[in-house]
């Protein structure tokens, strides 16, 4: 009888238990980003470390591609995720509709510092004098250029060019014709590569908008001299259509035209990393060298990247928060960067032996010196179309580059009042 | 009403409910709320905001890319639809002779209509490569200019996806080739006999005879061009150039959908181009009457 009772309050205690385990069931937050190959596996082993230190919370990462506009519907369906890897130039585009947690109140109450990070990083994350974003990585833009060609064109490879000046003459020496005049080979072509005319204005200490943003200014003297300039260095090369006819001979992979000395200079980013290791080892020991991009005035590059964002309306903010902090420590950001190949937003883990491990990645960190982000303000993107569609315009002479750069802000204009006004209603 | 009919209404009813639910549902009730999208300001997360015809004024009176690529999509259609019709008609009596192996042509020239428009879009932006694609070289051994930029050219883009739209002529081909097959061959037969030459053979009884087919494959033909959407995407990496003239309606559309999320502002515009697609179709209706010949119109 004793025995029975006692078997029996043994297994009510066991029930007791799993009962109490179930009620201190675990967090469970979900994590989106768009990374493939080494990035996945570095993300995959950070996470699982995570879930070491904090075993009450389980992390659920979702390998997702066109991740603003799923993030739009989940949010407005109310199945937001909870921490997102997210592109930091869409930051201000986003907060202005109200899609992202404000992270002033997190940030207060912990160990975050806006001085750890990269300058031109942290004040991307702003908008409207709030935080909605903790950077995660950075990148920017670097003149690469190729040391053979330039000992070839008799240039010194140890004296990069400095200036637009000395660009417009180097790329000069290093384009080459053949018999009945086409280009074989090119110096540098300032609208490859990802270079923007904003790139341009802030290399001649112009800007976009005006300082409160209220203004757009990108059509002043400094934006059209600094088109003029795009518009005449292209047409030293033999003009536009030459240029795209030349290009549409590129091949990819071993047979990029930066690698087998079809483009002797470019404006590219770290992101080319990998693919060069890969596919022109050789070419990326001996023969890639890397500069400042050159200056009108001053250098200046963009400074793009992620940032880890809590969607409005996550169902765990306080679980991601701890997930981001842990995302953000110096350790876990040498080992994300260092895997993926790229620069960790985190000074102290960019300036890293682990992750200034080489030339290559020596000069891009120290390039972020002169990392510039684009203006917060959700107008931004459709206002960066119609600048694209004004340099389009005067490359291909249909307009002046005052007239084009005119007919750009105009329109430009109309796009931040109608902004600005609904900023102010809300 | 007696029992059995209303027995077979409720059946009726019954069976055609999936597309009734569906349509109302999935098509009709959307419809209604993108209208009233149109006239408001919405981003998708906000709530929308009311605005009257604030984004139709905006849309006539206040932008350049909206006039621009209404030009493009209709320069598209007035020479794409009426080439395809042409070139599906040829191809259709060509696959409607009787020799032996004449099911496998037809295979062969339906495939490309089977092939995903991604994928073509990709094949063709080789075809149209400057330097190394098919085209410009055939055109340099024929001796003629073979430096033509193609998609990368203001002038020749828009012409090039309309020739890279007879690539697709495939389906409207078959639904000729079946309207050839429904004439009667005995017309033909009364015709010989009569000493009618080929030629007038397809003039008085080919062409009249497939006017139906003709009429039904200008309508979706008109419906499918204006609405233009994956092979510009892919071709020009989703920004329309160069030089935006390749910006059609559907591109444009999207652009503001996704990229600057005006949805408001995006509804607008799919109202737009229902209300010009509406029209022309009703134009077509109208006029049809005095072209188009059905076989039962014959009396006596």
């Amino acid at each position: 009888m004793l025995k029975k009772r006692f078997f029996a309050s043994f297994l009510l205690l066991i029930l007791l238990l799993s009962l109490t385990l179930n009620v201190a069931a675990k967090t469970k937050i979900s994590f989106w980003h768009n990374w493939s190959g080494e990035g996945v596996k570095a993300i995959d082993s950070i996470v699982n470390q995570f879930e070491k230190v904090y075993p009450d919370i389980d992390v659920e990462v979702i390998l997702t591609t066109k991740i603003e506009q799923k993030l739009l519907v989940s949010i407005a369906g109310g199945a937001a995720p909870d921490v997102v890897l997210f592109d930091r130039y869409k930051t201000g585009q986003f907060a202005a509709r109200g899609a992202l947690t404000e992270l002033d109140k997190f940030i207060e109450n912990s160990s975050i510092k806006s001085e750890d990070f990269f300058n031109a990083a942290w004040g991307e994350t702003i908008y409207r004098g709030k935080i909605y974003s903790i950077p995660y990585y950075v990148d920017n833009r670097a003149l690469l250029y190729n040391k053979k060609l330039f000992e070839e064109a008799g240039l010194d490879p140890n004296d990069p060019p400095e200036t637009w000046d000395e660009l417009i003459e180097y790329s000069k020496k290093l384009t080459k014709y053949d018999d009945e005049g086409r280009i074989t080979q090119v110096g540098f072509v300032p609208i490859w590569d990802w270079a923007s005319l904003v790139h341009y204005i802030w290399q001649s200490g112009g800007t976009v908008f005006n300082d409160d943003m209220t203004k757009v200014v990108f059509n002043n003297e400094i934006g059209v001299n600094a088109l003029q300039w795009i518009v005449d260095f292209i047409d030293m090369c033999g003009g536009v259509d030459e240029l795209i006819s030349f290009s549409s001979g590129f091949g990819a992979q071993i047979n990029n035209p930066f690698y087998i000395g079809q483009v002797a200079m470019q404006s590219n980013g770290p992101w080319i990393y990998r693919d060069i290791e890969r596919y022109a080892p050789g070419f990326l020991k001996n023969d890639l060298r890397i500069a400042p991009l050159p200056k009108n005035t001053e250098h200046a590059t963009i400074a793009g990247g992620f940032s880890l964002i809590i969607p409005k309306g996550a169902p765990e903010p306080e679980a991601a928060w701890k997930f981001i902090q842990y995302l953000v420590q110096k350790e876990s950001q040498i080992e994300w960067a260092f895997a993926s190949g790229t620069i960790p937003a985190l000074k102290a883990a960019a300036y890293s032996d682990q992750i200034m491990r080489d030339d290559f990645w020596e000069a891009f960190v120290k390039n972020m010196e002169y990392g510039k982000y684009r203006p917060v303000h959700p107008a931004f993107p459709e206002v960066e179309s119609y600048i694209y569609q004004a340099v389009d315009k005067a490359v291909y002479h249909k307009m002046t580059s005052k007239e084009a750069l005119d007919w750009a802000a105009e329109r430009a204009q109309v796009i931040l009042d109608q902004h600005n006004l609904k900023i102010i209603n809300n | 009403m007696n029992k059995g009919q209303r027995r077979e209404t409720i059946v009726f009813y019954l069976f055609i409910s999936p597309w009734i639910i569906g349509f109302t549902v999935l098509t009709f009730g959307p419809m209604i709320v993108s209208f009233w999208y149109s006239l408001t300001e919405y981003n998708m997360l906000q709530p929308p905001l009311y605005v009257g015809l604030e984004n139709y004024r905006r849309l006539f009176t206040d932008d350049p890319l909206f006039w621009k690529s209404l030009y493009n999509t209709f320069y598209y259609v007035i020479f794409s639809v009426p080439l395809s019709l042409a070139t599906g008609v040829v191809l259709a009596i060509l696959l409607n002779q009787k020799i032996k192996t004449m099911p496998l042509f037809r295979t062969i020239f339906y495939l490309p209509s089977i092939v995903p428009m991604v994928a073509s879009a990709f094949l063709w932006i080789w075809i149209f490569n400057p330097r190394f694609g098919l085209l410009n070289k055939t055109l340099g051994l024929l001796g003629m200019p073979d430096n033509i930029l193609w998609l990368s050219s203001e002038v020749w883009s828009k012409p090039a996806l309309i020739i890279m739209s007879l690539w697709g002529v495939g389906g409207s081909m078959i639904i000729f080739l079946a309207g050839l097959q429904g004439i009667p061959e005995q017309l033909y037969e009364a015709a010989r006999i009569d000493g009618a030459t080929s030629g007038k053979q397809f003039r008085y009884i080919t062409l009249p005879l497939l006017t139906p087919t003709i009429f039904f494959n200008l309508i979706m033909g008109l419906i499918g061009a204006f609405q233009t959407f994956a092979q510009v995407y892919v071709i020009t990496n989703g920004e329309g150039g160069p030089l935006n003239s390749t910006l059609f309606y559907m591109l444009y559309l999207y652009r503001q959908a996704f990229e600057f999320f005006n949805m408001g502002y995006a509804s607008a515009m799919a109202w737009i181009l229902f209300v010009i697609i509406m029209t022309f179709t009703l134009i077509q209706l109208k006029f049809s009457g005095r072209w188009v010949f059905y076989q039962g119109d014959i009396k006596g």
